[in-house]
């Protein structure tokens, strides 16, 4: 039965953890706190330790609380992180998303760091500041970085937040052997764009109901034994993964059983693990892909997809995996384009005025329930101090959730 | 009437540069078919890029004739955006390696054009290096390579550009 305004406005008779008020995806207000609640304060992967595999190799990130930061293999092989900003006069220190230099010079003014962060170089340094500020308050400013889960480069803009270790716990427990059993590299990268919420890209990642999107995924995973009994395991801080599955390539016209897998998995084996904030691995057998999001405004969000297979592979062996990865994953993929285009409806709908969220399926957390998503808001909430279902409920922002909705969709 | 060898050698310039854009013209249609029908039956079509982050070729797509054929013939069970891709094609070069094969490379653009109001943005830059064949009286694709410039794709497509 259609419903009336009222009736599309009020919230779904369910337990407020089974649902979520669009203002989480839309507000302006919303995405500064989980910059500054979660984003500053969460772990992110920045990068692959393949992408900066020689001494003096930089390679630049977007940080999704906000900051430009560069990853520097040091001298010493250590991979450090800081911000790409020089302390002079604000200005971007390396423009290129890449690149191996001795020394970070900025084009501006010259300042000259090295790969440690200090600050080396000030051109007619006594001439201007004389005795009162030199190279020494000038230094870059560092970011904790650690690596691991098979080489990622990870970095937290709290000095104060718990170790990696701690935040990922056992959430990669299941695929970690594989992740490390040999060293990995990163074949393929691309960002993509997109007008949607960053959390339903996560949110996504996060449910296989819409597997009947997928016409790849019906026939191979669907219909697949065991499909409808892969469960969900929620993790502390966040993070969620899902039951592995043995994938039948071959049920999808022109694709064939993979002939590779990664250490110690079963070939067209499937493992994924989702990482709170919003960082997904993605486990085909044969590649890896990891997902990265960045958000830029509140329905605009920048999605890094990358790719990996084996540092040890041969060429043959490499063009399998690339060709594996990219039929399916790639941004002429047979998946990847349909969940994106799923996403984008999401936001084209959100900008018109949406009701609830509804994350309502409960089937003892096998594929599809929607236990993964609620387990996110939980965290959250929890971040952010406020509740997902009603993110206006503690006051903070002297807007009632249900009035802005209908003053938006007027 | 004779033709001089200058007008002969124009005149398969010609041929192959519109051959070229008879390609275009059909996947612009989105007549996947017919644009097969003029690819060789040993044809190779791959989608690749370079990436400045990674700093390495990247291959997106990379099928034969068969992959491209069973491809396209999907397409219909997809979800798939179907706003209009339109190639403008170029052709910069062509190099004759035999009178009947040569090497074609065309400057490409691909506009994407909503469906829902008709907004058009750019969706890709890049070039076309073209293996063409002749066989008997007409041209043929024996190998297209789409090399990419442009690397945010947005949500991608599923068709081959």
């Amino acid at each position: 039965m259609p419903r009336n305004a009222a009736q599309w406005n009020r919230t779904p008779p369910l337990p407020p953890t089974h649902y979520v008020d669009p203002l989480v995806y839309t507000s302006e207000e919303i995405l500064a706190q989980e910059r500054d609640k979660i984003f500053a304060r969460a772990w992110s992967i920045a990068c692959h330790e393949s992408e900066v595999p020689e001494r003096y190799d930089y390679r630049t990130y977007r940080h999704p609380a906000g900051k430009n930061l560069v990853v520097v293999r040091g001298d010493d092989g250590t991979i450090r992180t800081f911000f790409n900003v020089c302390p002079h006069r604000g200005n971007t220190i390396l423009y290129n998303p890449a690149g191996n230099a001795k020394h970070l010079l900025c084009i501006f003014h010259a300042f000259a760091f090295d790969c440690r962060g200090n600050c080396v170089a000030i051109p007619r340094e006594k001439a201007g500041y004389q005795e009162r500020i030199g190279k020494g308050d000038f230094g870059l400013r560092a970011v904790r970085t650690e690596v691991g889960f098979g080489g990622f480069v990870f970095v937290n803009l709290d000095d104060r937040a718990p170790a990696l270790e701690t935040f990922i716990g056992e959430a990669l427990d299941g695929m970690r052997a594989s992740l490390e059993a040999e060293p990995l590299e990163v074949f393929t990268f691309h960002r993509a764009i997109v007008r949607t919420n960053y959390k339903l890209w996560h949110d996504t990642n996060s449910e296989f109901y819409h597997d009947y999107m997928h016409y790849h995924n019906r026939q191979t995973s669907m219909a697949a034994p065991g499909y409808f009994e892969r469960r969900y395991t929620a993790f502390p801080n966040g993070h969620a993964q899902v039951g592995d599955q043995v994938v039948n390539y071959e049920a999808y016209e022109g694709f064939k059983s993979r002939d590779l897998s990664f250490p110690g998995m079963a070939l067209n084996q499937w493992k994924m693990v989702d990482l709170f904030p919003g960082m997904t691995y993605n486990l085909r057998g044969s590649s890896l892909r990891i997902d990265t999001l960045c958000p830029i405004s509140p329905l605009e969000t920048a999605i890094e997809f990358r790719g990996l297979g084996l540092k040890c592979d041969t060429p043959a062996e490499r063009a399998a995996r690339v060709h594996d990865y990219n039929t399916i994953w790639g941004p002429f993929g047979r998946n990847l384009h349909e969940d994106l285009l799923g996403v984008l409806g999401q936001g084209r709908a959100l900008e018109r005025g949406q009701t609830y969220l509804v994350h309502g399926r409960e089937e003892d957390s096998t594929i599809h329930d929607e236990v993964g998503m609620r387990h996110f808001y939980a965290e959250w909430s929890r971040w952010m101090g406020r509740s997902s279902s009603d993110p206006s409920a503690d006051g903070a922002s002297g807007v009632n959730g249900a009035a802005h909705r209908e003053a938006a969709l007027s | 009437m004779l033709r001089t060898p200058g007008e002969t050698r124009a005149s398969a310039y010609l041929e192959v540069a519109q051959f070229v854009y008879s390609t275009v013209v059909r996947l612009n249609a989105k007549n996947f078919t017919g644009w097969l029908e003029l690819c060789a039956d040993n044809f190779s079509y791959s989608i690749q890029a370079w990436s400045p982050e990674i700093r390495r070729d990247m291959t997106w797509l990379q099928h034969d004739r068969s992959g491209i054929d069973s491809l396209v013939r999907q397409l219909p069970r997809h979800n798939t955006d179907e706003s209009i891709f339109t190639r403008h094609a170029t052709v910069y070069t062509i190099d004759f390696d035999r009178d009947d094969a040569a090497t074609v490379v065309s400057a490409l653009t691909v506009y994407r054009t909503d469906l829902d109001g008709g907004e058009s943005r750019l969706f890709a830059v890049g070039h076309y290096h073209d293996q063409v064949v002749r066989d008997g009286e007409r041209w043929l694709l024996g190998r297209r390579e789409v090399r990419l410039d442009t690397r945010s794709l947005g949500i991608g497509t599923h068709y081959p550009i």
